[in-house]
């Protein structure tokens, strides 16, 4: 047999395998996919890794702002369209005239498209050894397929987040007192080898204690954001990230983490002029409840203090004036249950003047996700451990989320690691 | 007519006090609904209108401490609380409030101040020492809140805090220690054992030995060893617990009557084996130490916890001793029957179970004698006896014997019998697994489509006995013998998954690979591809089982089997945890 045969034959026999999509037929006319983010999207969080590897490969996409659900437009090539079959991504296929039509609709609209030039470089901060299952992030980033470099604190204190352009915290305790878990669960393999291991790492760099280590890198994060970083905070890495940085010379750990006890006025030595979001805190003097302060309107293990879930309503922005918090808030549910967390909302009487409030319980005193600039970088701070595990208690199995993947929750964290992708543009916020 | 206006201004009077009652209910109601909105200034305006009538209300008290605490404002409430003490100085919760305002300001001085004022207008009270401990501890320190726990101890005698203390020792990680202080509190009160136990079963595995060492050590009380055994059963060592239970059981029948039966309770949540011979042991001694209907009760009891724990001859020994009195038909005894038969069959004492379904046929109610019959039907079954199955069901006339004899007429091989009798059973009799089960049978059936075929009967009943590698081979034989269309890619991909499941992996791959080769579009091929998949995963052939998945996610996306390849897709790229 030639070899032309060959290959005849071989193409025969394979084509019922290669069952193309619908738009296969009609290439030569369609040029671009576009991949709803609204009640037709069969997976919501793939869709975002879709598009971050259509961007990976060299291409360029549109973020559709407020266009049915805040849906992507995306390059028509081979790679891209085997990529949503695999992942089961809707996506349309449209030709030039739909995009005309897609562009006069966002005109004349609250809507916008904004270019998303390059896939970011992704950091998450978490200790070496962690799996990845105990952290939203790191498990929406692992199921929508987005890469990301781990970082703990000797990338920090050395300098290496400038290779970044996206750093996420998500339950680290920057206040070095282990979450303050310490008495709770004293005795337990994972308390203790969580405490070694911060031990070490400050012998390492020479601190005298966990909490001064913390402190360091706290700084650290907070100059990645001044040099121009985007920061993505979760949990109680938000609290506790502003508590260490308001007390760079006030001793707030408790004894069993530094040696001494917390200095009783350590609320009014704090200062706020330091941190990125809350000011005016008063802390959690306890240590024996895991609590640091007032700025958690939810209290989750504080009995007395504990408040319950309701649901927090994303705000409208406007697409064109404020592209970045529309970026920030689309999806496809404006109201969404809300979930507790070590630090589970923001009390609204402790942010500072100039927070953007992405989304608020609507009655209620407090706020659950919101974002403001430090000097040529943002941070977005989101309250809550799981949006899928409203009641997470430590131990509970790992969410799996090939069973929640239209999750409104974890597109917010999504549309934050997309949100680098569009830092070229010009912003007007 | 003085008479008259005295009892017009009494009249007056009631009227007035209850026009205030009500409106101070509803200022607290406004205050209360005030607060949840976060309109925290709004509320302490309106306690402190509450206050301002009645300066010692309680109530209004407690809400302005939680308006000014979250308004940072909480130094203004010393003065309402000076007010309200000056009109009430007994009263233990506006005492208890002074000593919170002083601790969340950092006055400690002010708080040992506050408290000692307390113990001198109460000295016997215990409540003073608690509060002010309880005041430290809520601020963290700990050490401090001991201290004075100690001193109110010291002078009030141990009964009234030392049960503070311990559940203090216990928050501060010192668990033998609260081990030893909790011994105190339950010999003072032994229905605090329960109390105890929650406290201390919280201690975290590697201190719980020591915990014990304390409570069983040398010196060791039946009280002791009492708590000591409630804290095993509660961290799952029933056994140990059991042990401890039995030998230090109170000559007070009732005590003992009440320590088995809780005993039996807790291990009732626990489903291993040792529990659940604990829990007999426990309720069979109940039952002897009872008369009447409540030893009844805990006899069967224990003869259902021997059955579930596989103790068969206890269960029956037991049994026997509660129907030698005659013929019960109370409920807890049929089951308590019907479980001892049916675990006998499922254990393979086919025969004997049988024996016992005539012996108590009797005691049996329609219900249970048919579950039973297909217990003993499934039981001859899988001994391979097929026409004792057939005998046990006669005059059967069930949809669930329906079902039963079409698969005794499936292992026959008289594929046209077993056809009709599933479509006569229909698809819900039974558990929704064996009515899958039942279904995907009829599915091959009618792929099939011959009336006799013994080889494939024995093949299936040769699987049903549990001897899976001759149900591979037969099924492979017989495969071979079939079309592509008349069933061969169903039984090829049926052998595979069979041949997966005993861990012959390199069988599996063979069978399943020769399925999809000779069809490549049926379910049957596509199902047998994401099982090719996962054995290709198990064998950690990763890449294959990727490139398996992927072809097949691809070639046929309207697949119903499509969910099923991501979801592993996913896992294999680690995209979603390994559970």
């Amino acid at each position: 047999m030639k070899r032309r045969d060959f290959l005849a034959a071989a193409c025969a026999l394979a084509l019922p395998y290669l069952r193309l999509p619908r738009s296969a037929g009609r290439r030569s006319v369609l040029s671009q996919l576009l991949v709803p983010m609204d009640d037709s999207q069969a997976n919501h969080l793939k869709a975002y890794g879709v598009t971050y590897r259509a961007l990976k490969r060299g291409g360029r996409a549109e973020w559709l702002l407020n266009y049915r659900g805040g849906s992507f437009l995306i390059p028509a090539d081979a790679a891209t369209e085997r990529d949503a079959a695999l992942s089961g991504v809707t996506v349309e296929p449209v030709d030039d005239a739909q995009v005309v039509e897609i562009r006069g609709v966002i005109e004349a609209n609250n809507m916008d498209a904004l270019p998303l030039e390059k896939a970011p470089k992704v950091a998450v901060y978490v200790p070496p050894n962690a799996a990845p299952w105990d952290d939203a992030v790191t498990m929406a980033l692992e199921y929508a397929g987005i890469e990301y470099a781990k970082v703990w604190d000797p990338e920090v204190l050395t300098g290496r987040l400038a290779d970044y352009e996206w750093l996420h915290l998500h339950h680290e305790d920057f206040t070095g007192q282990f979450s303050k878990f310490y008495l709770t669960y004293s005795g337990a393999f994972w308390l203790q080898e969580m405490v070694e291991r911060n031990f070490q790492m400050a012998r390492r760099f020479g601190f005298a204690t966990v909490p001064d280590l913390k402190k360091a890198v706290a700084r650290g994060i907070r100059r990645f954001v001044e040099e121009g970083g985007f920061l993505f905070a979760m949990c109680t890495a938000t609290e506790t990230l502003e508590i260490a940085l308001a007390a760079e010379e006030v001793d707030v750990a408790a004894q069993y983490a530094d040696g001494t006890p917390m200095d009783p006025d350590a609320s009014s030595k704090l200062d706020w002029g330091r941190t990125f979001a809350f000011e005016r805190v008063r802390l959690e003097l306890s240590p024996a409840i895991a609590s640091f302060s007032d700025i958690d309107g939810h209290q989750v293990n504080n009995p007395p203090r504990r408040q319950p879930l309701g649901a927090f309503t994303l705000f409208n922005f406007s697409a064109k004036i404020d592209p970045v918090p529309t970026m920030l808030v689309q999806c496809h549910r404006q109201v969404i249950p809300d979930f507790y967390g070590l630090t589970t909302s923001f009390n609204r009487d402790r942010l500072k003047p100039g927070v953007t409030v992405l989304a608020d319980e609507p009655g209620a005193p407090w706020v659950k996700y919101i974002h403001g600039d430090y000097g040529k970088g943002t941070w977005t701070f989101l309250g809550g451990h799981d949006p899928e595990d409203p009641q997470h208690q430590i131990g509970d199995p790992p969410t799996d989320l090939s069973l929640h993947p239209n999750s409104p929750g974890y597109r917010l964290i999504l549309n934050n690691v997309l949100f680098p992708a569009a830092k070229k543009r010009e912003l007007k916020t | 007519m003085r008479g008259r206006s005295s009892l017009l201004a009494l009249l007056l009077g009631f009227v007035w006090a209850g026009e205030m009652a009500g409106q101070t209910s509803r200022l607290l109601e406004q205050a209360g609904e005030l607060e949840r909105r976060g309109r925290l200034e709004e509320a302490a305006q309106r306690y402190r209108l509450v206050l301002r009538e009645d300066p010692a209300n309680v109530s209004a008290l407690l809400g302005l401490e939680r308006t000014y605490e979250a308004l940072g404002r909480l130094d203004s409430m010393v003065a309402p609380v000076r007010a309200a003490l000056s009109l009430d100085s007994l009263n233990g919760s506006i005492r208890a409030l002074e000593l919170r305002v002083w601790a969340a300001l950092r006055m400690p001085d002010s708080v040992a101040l506050a408290a000692q004022r307390w113990i001198r207008v109460q000295p016997q009270a215990v409540e003073p020492y608690r509060e002010w401990a309880f005041a430290l501890a809520q601020r963290g320190d700990l050490a401090g809140a001991r201290r004075v726990l100690q001193e109110g101890a010291l002078k009030l005698g141990n009964a009234g805090l030392s049960q503070e203390l311990a559940q203090l020792t216990a928050l501060a990680g010192e668990w033998s220690e609260a081990a030893r202080q909790w011994l105190v509190v339950v010999r003072g009160n032994p229905a605090l054992v329960g109390t105890a136990a929650a406290n201390l079963g919280r201690a975290p595995p590697v201190v719980r030995d020591a915990v014990l060492g304390m409570l069983v050590g040398p010196g060791a009380d039946s009280t002791s060893k009492l708590l000591a055994a409630e804290l095993l059963v509660g961290w799952g060592r029933a056994a140990e617990g059991w042990a401890l239970l039995d030998a230090v059981l109170p000559s007070d029948a009732a005590r003992a009557q009440a320590l088995l039966q809780r005993f039996a309770d807790r291990t009732r949540v626990q489903n291993s084996r040792e529990a659940m011979l604990v829990r007999a042991y426990a309720l069979e001694r109940l039952a002897g130490m009872s008369s009447g209907a409540p030893s009844e009760r805990a006899r069967v009891g224990a003869a259902r916890a021997y059955a579930d724990a596989g103790d068969l001859r206890a269960a029956e020994r037991l049994l026997r001793d509660l129907l030698s009195a005659g013929p019960s038909r109370e409920p807890s005894v049929v089951e308590a029957v019907a479980s001892l038969v049916e675990a006998m069959a499922v254990q393979g004492q086919v025969s004997e179970a049988e024996s016992r379904f005539r012996q108590w046929y009797g005691v049996l109610n329609g219900d249970a004698r048919s579950s039973l019959a297909e217990a003993l039907a499934w039981g001859w079954i899988k001994k391979g006896d097929l026409d004792r199955a057939d005998r046990v069901l006669a005059g059967d006339s069930s949809v669930e014997a329906t079902a039963l004899r079409g698969w005794i007429a499936l292992y026959r091989g008289d594929l046209g019998r077993a056809h009709e009798f599933f479509r006569q059973a229909g698809p819900y009799v039974g558990s929704r697994e064996e009515a899958t089960r039942r279904t995907a049978a009829l599915v091959l059936l009618q792929r099939i489509q011959a009336e006799k075929l013994p080889d494939l009967g024995r093949a299936l009943h040769a699987l049903a006995m549990g001897d899976t590698a001759r149900a591979v081979e037969g099924l492979e034989q017989v495969a071979g013998r079939l079309s592509a269309e008349g069933g061969r890619t169903e039984l090829l991909g049926f052998a595979g998954e069979l041949a997966a499941a005993m861990n012959d992996l390199a069988a599996a791959v063979r069978l399943l690979v020769s399925a999809i080769e000779g069809d490549s579009t049926s379910a049957a091929a596509v199902a047998a591809e994401v099982a090719l998949a996962r054995v290709y995963a198990e064998l950690g052939d990763r890449e294959r089982a990727v490139a398996q998945l992927e072809h097949l996610i691809l070639a046929h996306p309207e697949s119903a089997q499509v969910p099923q390849a991501r979801r592993l897709l996913d896992r294999l790229r680690g995209a979603v945890p390994q559970i």
